[in-house]
């Protein structure tokens, strides 16, 4: 029989958990760099609404690490950096790439949804008194965040896709663990249907987790 | 204690455009402590423009709005130098206004939404336990105490235009500016609203109302103003107006309303008039 028709799923289960390292960094990666990509895209939407300089600032910063491919800002923060003397670990790069791109798609995510709060409930807030920066707090921002969940949900998990990108520089996250395993092994085809696998459940999880966050913060208008 | 000034807006030569569009033309207009004006006119009028000018949702060019003896707005002569924005904000906190949409605030419930202005905006600012406490009698007096932690749109459009007003009183507004609140609203509901300003109206608020319910001027206003293509057309108390009015324009927008308003009125005057 040909052996490279034969599936070793011996060989997964084997090194199963040598992927508990492995997945624990994709998620530290996963959380971190979501985190900073939401509160950095908070400020990006907010500029953009803003006016002159402020505005073209953050124009300026969405289109660039929107139209960009994710793979070439990696490279560039992993090379570059240390060109202009900021020395971070593999890691640390790959988070700040990550929190980056992610920052410009979760700032337009915002600035849709903030322009879709109705222009009554900004003049409902005014009119009771309120500076305009309170109608954003108050009233506009709290109703934006809830309209933005469904689409920040899907956001997130492109995210944990394209952790996959930050083992390019050498972090032992899930995609390098299984490369690594695959070069010392004839199980490539295994190695990669198993990542597949866990990457899928990963998704699965905070799939049902957005879902549950979508429904308690849903606004019924 | 302060001497209340008699007028609470006096409105002089406002105009008031959009674009080529000249909406108000020298509206001068006086309304004193407690008095409850109704604006009516066929859309395009301008009385809606009017009553967003009060409180400034709506900017205007030229002329003067004093509330309370106070400029509500100006500018300089090349308009360099406006009024801050933080005056016109804390000068709005007194002045409540209810809206034809309602426009609750859909992510907080009904007591929240009560109890943001107060607790949040007011100028001095009311501790949440007795902001809390003022909106359940101010929820006790819409009628709608049980509704304090529903959400807005588990209401009714009566009753949420009922919790619009109790959102604006919570504010202790010396003004309620109503822009046609049951306009929005089916029929039947129409009734709870009027009634909490009639209400409203005997315990003597100052009140600017534009509505196109005829009812509501004869039996709570004080001076009905027709507004005709931006201008005042013809003012004075309810029955002179209505009953016996001069011009043409307004004569034609009222038997819009004969059949339907007036005389059902007359075959079964609703109770005792809001004031005398």
């Amino acid at each position: 029989m040909n052996a490279h028709l034969r599936f070793d799923l011996d060989y997964i289960l084997r090194h199963l958990p040598d992927f508990g390292p492995a997945i624990w960094m994709a998620v530290q990666i996963l959380v971190l760099a979501s985190a900073i990509a939401l509160i950095w895209g908070i400020f990006l939407a907010l500029a953009r609404l803003g006016r002159g300089p402020v505005y073209w600032a953050a124009t300026g910063y969405i289109e660039l690490f929107r139209n960009t491919p994710l793979l070439v800002q990696i490279y560039f923060a992993f090379f570059g950096l240390p060109v202009f003397g900021i020395f971070l670990s593999p890691f640390a790069t790959g988070v700040l790439a990550l929190a980056a791109q992610h920052g410009a798609f979760f700032a337009e995510i915002l600035r849709g949804t903030i322009q879709s709060v109705q222009a009554q409930q900004r003049e409902a807030g005014l009119a009771l008194g309120m500076m305009p920066n309170q109608a954003m707090r108050y009233v506009i921002l709290p109703q934006a965040f809830r309209d933005a969940i469904p689409a920040s949900g899907n956001q997130v998990v492109l995210l944990l896709q394209d952790t996959a990108l930050v083992s390019t520089i050498g972090v032992y996250e899930i995609t390098k663990t299984a490369y690594t395993l695959a070069e010392r092994s004839a199980a490539s085809f295994e190695m990669f249907v198993a990542i597949g696998v866990i990457y899928l459940v990963i998704s699965g999880l905070m799939s049902i987790t957005l879902r549950g966050i979508e429904s308690a913060y849903r606004i019924v208008r | 204690m302060d001497r209340l000034p008699e007028t609470t807006i006096s409105v002089q030569n406002l105009h008031k455009s959009f674009g080529d569009l000249h909406v108000l033309k020298s509206i001068d207009l006086d309304v004193h402590r407690g008095e409850v004006v109704v604006l009516i006119g066929s859309s395009g009028s301008g009385k809606t423009t009017l009553l967003r000018c009060l409180n400034f949702l709506a900017e205007y060019e030229q002329g003067q709005i004093h509330i309370d003896e106070k400029l509500m707005w100006y500018c300089d002569a090349d308009c360099r130098q406006k009024r801050p924005t933080k005056e016109i904000a804390h000068d709005r906190a007194a002045i409540g206004m209810v809206f034809q949409s309602f426009n609750l605030f859909p992510h907080r419930t009904v007591l929240e939404n009560i109890i943001l202005g107060p607790t949040k905006v007011k100028p001095v600012r009311v501790p949440k336990p007795e902001a809390t406490e003022q909106a359940m009698a101010l929820l006790d007096r819409v009628g709608l105490l049980e509704k304090a932690d529903a959400y807005p749109n588990t209401l009714s459009g009566g009753q949420q235009q009922r919790v619009a007003i109790a959102r604006a009183l919570a504010m202790e507004p010396k003004v309620m500016l109503f822009d046609e609140v049951t306009s929005a609203l089916d029929p039947e509901l129409v009734g709870e609203v009027l009634n909490v300003m009639r209400q409203l109206a005997r315990d003597g608020m100052t009140m600017v109302v534009v509505t196109h319910e005829i009812h509501f001027a004869l039996d709570a206003a004080d001076k009905v103003i027709f507004l005709d293509q931006g201008k005042i057309a013809e003012q004075g108390p309810p029955e002179q107006v209505l009953f016996h009015p001069q011009s043409s324009r307004l004569k034609d927008f009222l038997r819009r309303f004969e059949e339907m308003t007036l005389l059902s009125w007359r075959r079964a005057p609703p109770g005792e008039k809001a004031r005398s």
